[in-house]
């Protein structure tokens, strides 16, 4: 799996992640991914579009890097699944604790309005 | 069945991979659905990695038996190991939550009911047998 991260110009750190998102993929970016995101108070994207796969031990890296980052203040948004990540988000809950977006530009206004608001 | 092919898994998370592989490749090779494929991949990965992380009391080695196959026009897959007897079908679902309550894990389940259209399970001899049918569209016009 691969991992690339960029900070945007409006502050919104973009992480872009391509691949399996199962047990391989997962022991791949794991810890590159939580040092990225979950050490800062930071507003987080992840670009998700380029994921084939998602299992549940990487919904498990997502949600606690989230909570990591919430609780410094930060958030987390998910970028443009595709339909069967989608689906597999919904059917685990995860889009009521982690905002999906359909493109960088609303992920970035949800972020910021999610940091204005606290 | 029509035709079944079988695998057999050690319970180490590292086979997760081979398993993968092999259902892609079995799909290729019996024409089966790509979306199909997708979904018997992705409820294989949650329920042999449940069995993995939860299914034995000690530590050991153990093999965990995996069958896919035809019966009709449905696709099955028939999952069996020595674990601990346990019952996904009964088992509760993890309530949904916020981030900050919601418990890390608990979505295998979730997303093997979302994404197999039957979950059947049996306890038979000191083992558990779990079978998912992935039904198939009839073809229109018929």
């Amino acid at each position: 799996m691969e991992l690339r991260s960029e900070e945007m110009p409006n502050g919104v750190k973009l992480v872009t992640l391509a691949g399996r998102f199962d047990i391989a993929g997962t022991q791949e970016i794991d810890q590159r991914f939580t040092a990225i995101t979950a050490t800062t108070k930071a507003l987080v994207a992840v670009d998700v579009s380029a994921v084939s796969f998602l299992a549940s031990i990487g919904i498990r890296t997502l949600v606690s890097s989230a909570r990591a980052l919430a609780n410094r203040g930060g958030a987390m948004a998910l970028i443009g699944p595709q339909p069967l990540v989608e689906q597999t988000l919904l059917a685990a809950g995860i889009d009521s604790i982690i905002p999906i977006y359909p493109n960088l530009d609303e992920a970035g206004r949800g972020l910021q309005a999610s940091a204005t608001a606290h | 069945m029509t035709w079944s092919v079988s695998l057999r898994v050690r319970n180490d998370l590292d086979e997760l991979t081979r398993l993968a592989e092999w259902l892609n490749t079995c799909g290729e090779q019996h024409s089966i659905p790509e979306q199909t494929v997708q979904h018997v991949d992705l409820c294989a990965a949650e329920a042999v990695t449940n069995i993995m992380t939860h299914g034995f009391a000690e530590v050991g080695a153990h093999e965990i038996a995996v069958r896919l196959g035809q019966q009709g026009k449905d696709v099955v897959l028939e999952i069996e190991d020595d674990g601990v007897a346990f019952d996904p079908t009964e088992a509760e679902p993890v309530p949904l939550a916020t981030l900050e309550s919601t418990r890390i894990g608990g979505w295998g389940m979730r997303i093997v009911r979302r994404f197999s259209d039957e979950v059947r399970y049996r306890r038979i001899d000191g083992r558990n047998c779990l079978t998912l049918i992935f039904r198939q569209p009839s073809p229109t016009g018929t």
